[in-house]
């Protein structure tokens, strides 16, 4: 639904003042805009050739962890344990595990890309939903409080073993990672705690567009948002009719020519340049969406008491309206000020500051520096790094960083280029990271 | 369901049909089951109403009256879904080759045509009518009663009107929202319009000659049932958020008005 929503959202339509400018270096991916990039993806004509998602044996899984849980009643449906996906070659072949992104479920778009990419290359493929997903956090996450590296990290790293364990004829030769977003700082993260317990020896770890910090990049997408809705959040509804009332115009006038999904939004991005605003706007309400129905789960799950009352009973059918209207009123960073900081400076004693610098990169800067199995994959006009960051993160990984400059955020994750590398990164006997 | 009452016979099934549609509409109006407060309910940190403020109008909010009975039938449905129709549909998928279920699939957006010529004529809209019937026209013969889709090749895309889409552009306001049995997300005003659809769709299938015995239309019905699913995506709880029901409706509400305002 999600995706439905960003592209649905994607629409803004109206006079603005960006340009559509053409590449001029020799990357092509198309959209410099990094709200663009973002938002809109590869248009169809630059993206990688690749098996269709339907083409591919791609088997859906669910996975009871060991550990009894009371899932409440308002959440039946994640009663069936913790979905994922094996798409399995007929023989002996490397392995790869694939993270999601932040609220991303292991059926995501982008995992959708390494699906096909990999099992095209002759991988197994293992995709796994982000410990921020509902799904994951009401049956594998350790707290259902997540945000904490480490901890997010152990646990995805507790359900690889148990995936492992549940497909014993799965022929492996060897294991390799990858994430993307702050599934990428998780795919860090197990690589190290890999280091200690040695279940995998993982080969090779790819991370995609990671944030430098956590915290700093939340911050920087629940400020697209309230920032940037004309009169403020009171007026989304108004903001979201005047979208819908330009989609629905352009589509009106171009109906003819019979486009679908992206091929739409991509023309009627060409056609209308909406503003910055706009698109980080349309950033915004994705994230905020995927966020609070974090948060909501983590409330109710841990009955915390922090926007339903402790203790109060929701049933399968309970009206969660009202609910709902509060949520989304409530950002990523008042779940890191109100619930996560709190939870976790009581829980194990670090300090406030710590605990934010335990959500960076940084925390584990020397493993990064020192690990030539780790590759980088980025964008310089990623929207979700403060300004410097990305030269920070390119200092992480010497002769291993590959930044393109542009992109977005994973906007350009399905272009041809990006897929060749990503493929290279893994099969390739030697890689050559460097700024292009 | 609805579609399997449908089969016995035109006639027979019309009544099963309007039967079971008024029986929709008229079962008691359950309202939602609001949360209940804990006994010993401490407020949280941010209580509701210190959030959500009265004057502000929210998108989510759509009239639904009958929620309680709404979110039984959506659960209904998505139990079905699990055990009945994705297994059918994968199985579908798996075991029918692709060049027939694409012929399966423009037989009958062939013949749905039809109806959406009658909805754009309906709605005054000449250039969508002359689109719509030339689509038609064109897949039936060149396409071979509607098997190829040549029409879209041909500048004549597949323009969807239905009854529903008719009665908003003459006015007719949404009603209250309505989850549907099997057919899912509807309200006062498209319930209306999908059985006029259904009763339109039985007389030009009589039309056409492409009514037969019993065995013949359950296939007829069942296979367009299952064809309609393997075009729709959307798999239920599959995004894990906890406000499902209320981003569906919100998002088909919005959906509907943008149809009837195109």
């Amino acid at each position: 639904m999600h995706r439905f929503i960003k592209i649905g959202i994607i629409l803004l339509l109206m006079n603005t003042s960006v340009v559509f400018a053409s590449a001029t270096a020799n990357y092509g991916y198309p959209l410099e805009n990094p709200y663009a990039a973002t938002i809109l993806g590869t248009p169809k004509e630059f993206r990688a050739e690749l098996p269709k998602y339907d083409r591919i044996p791609s088997k859906e899984y669910t996975l009871e962890m060991p550990g009894a849980r009371t899932i409440p009643d308002v959440f039946w449906y994640q009663r069936r344990g913790l979905n994922y996906a094996v798409t399995a070659q007929n023989k002996k072949a490397p392995l790869i595990f694939a993270i999601a992104g932040t609220g991303a479920g292991h059926r995501s778009t982008k995992m959708k890309i390494f699906q096909r990419a990999f099992y095209q290359a002759g991988y197994h493929v293992i995709t796994i939903s982000s410990p921020t997903f509902t799904n994951f956090m009401v049956n594998a996450s350790t707290t259902a409080i997540p945000g904490n590296l480490e901890e997010d990290s152990a646990d995805l790293y507790k359900v690889m073993q148990q995936i492992m364990s549940e497909h014993p004829n799965l022929e492996v030769t060897d294991y390799n990672l990858i994430g993307y977003s702050l599934g990428a700082s998780q795919a860090a993260f197990v690589a190290r705690i890999d280091e200690q317990e040695k279940a995998f020896g993982f080969n090779k770890v790819l991370m995609i567009n990671p944030p430098l910090n956590l915290v700093h990049s939340v911050k920087l997408l629940d400020t697209m948002l309230t920032a940037n809705i004309p009169g403020g959040v009171d007026n989304f509804n108004a903001f979201f009719k005047d979208f819908m009332k330009n989609v629905t115009a352009y589509h009106r006038d171009h109906q003819k020519l019979n486009m679908t999904g992206v091929e739409f939004f991509y023309q009627a991005y060409r056609d209308k340049n909406p503003s910055d605003e706009r698109m980080q706007a349309l950033i915004g309400i994705a994230f905020r969406m995927s966020s609070s129905d974090m948060m909501f789960v983590s409330d109710v799950f841990n009955n915390l008491g922090y926007l339903v009352p402790k203790n109060t009973p929701l049933g399968t059918t309970t009206s969660l309206t009202e609910y709902s209207k509060a949520s989304r009123r409530l950002g990523f960073s008042d779940y890191v000020e109100e619930i996560y900081l709190p939870y976790f400076t009581k829980t194990t004693g670090t300090s406030r500051e710590e605990l934010i610098a335990q959500s960076s990169l940084l925390a584990i800067k020397d493993y990064l520096q020192q690990s030539d199995k780790i590759g980088l994959m980025h964008n310089e006009n990623d929207p979700i790094l403060r300004k410097g960051e990305i030269d920070t993160i390119k200092s992480l990984f010497p002769g291993r960083a590959m930044v393109y400059p542009y992109g977005g955020h994973c906007g350009n994750m399905e272009y041809k280029d990006n897929v060749a590398y990503m493929v290279n990164f893994f099969s390739g006997s030697e890689f050559s990271g460097s700024n292009k | 369901m609805l579609k399997l009452n449908f089969a016995k016979s035109s006639v027979k099934s019309l009544r099963h049909l309007l039967i079971l549609a008024i029986a929709v509409m008229v079962l008691p109006a359950c309202s939602a089951i609001q949360p209940q407060e804990a006994v010993d309910a401490e407020p949280p940190m941010h209580p509701v109403d210190s959030i959500v403020k009265d004057d502000v109008e929210y998108a989510v909010d759509v009239y639904d009256p009958w929620e309680g009975m709404n979110r039984n039938i959506y659960i209904f449905n998505a139990e079905l879904d699990r055990y009945v129709l994705i297994p059918v549909v994968t199985a579908y998928d798996d075991y029918v080759p692709f060049f027939l279920r694409q012929g399966v699939h423009n037989f009958f957006s062939n013949l749905n045509s039809i109806g959406h010529t009658i909805n754009s004529a309906l709605q005054l809209n000449g250039e969508e009518t002359v689109n719509n019937g030339m689509r038609f026209i064109s897949n039936t013969t060149i396409g071979i009663v509607g098997v190829f889709d040549v029409a879209t090749g041909m500048g004549f895309p597949e323009i969807k009107e239905d009854f529903g889409q008719t009665l908003g552009y003459w006015g007719v306001s949404d009603g209250p929202y309505i989850v549907l049995p099997v057919l899912g997300p509807s309200n006062l005003r498209d319930t209306t319009g999908t059985v006029v659809d259904m009763v339109m769709h039985s007389w030009y299938i009589d039309e056409l000659g492409l009514n037969g015995d019993d065995g013949w239309m359950y296939f007829y019905y069942v296979m367009n049932a299952i064809d309609t699913r393997a075009h729709t995506p959307f798999r239920y709880y599959q995004a894990g958020s906890p406000f499902e029901y209320e981003t569906i409706r919100w998002l088909y509400t919005s959906a509907r008005q943008a149809q009837i305002a195109r």
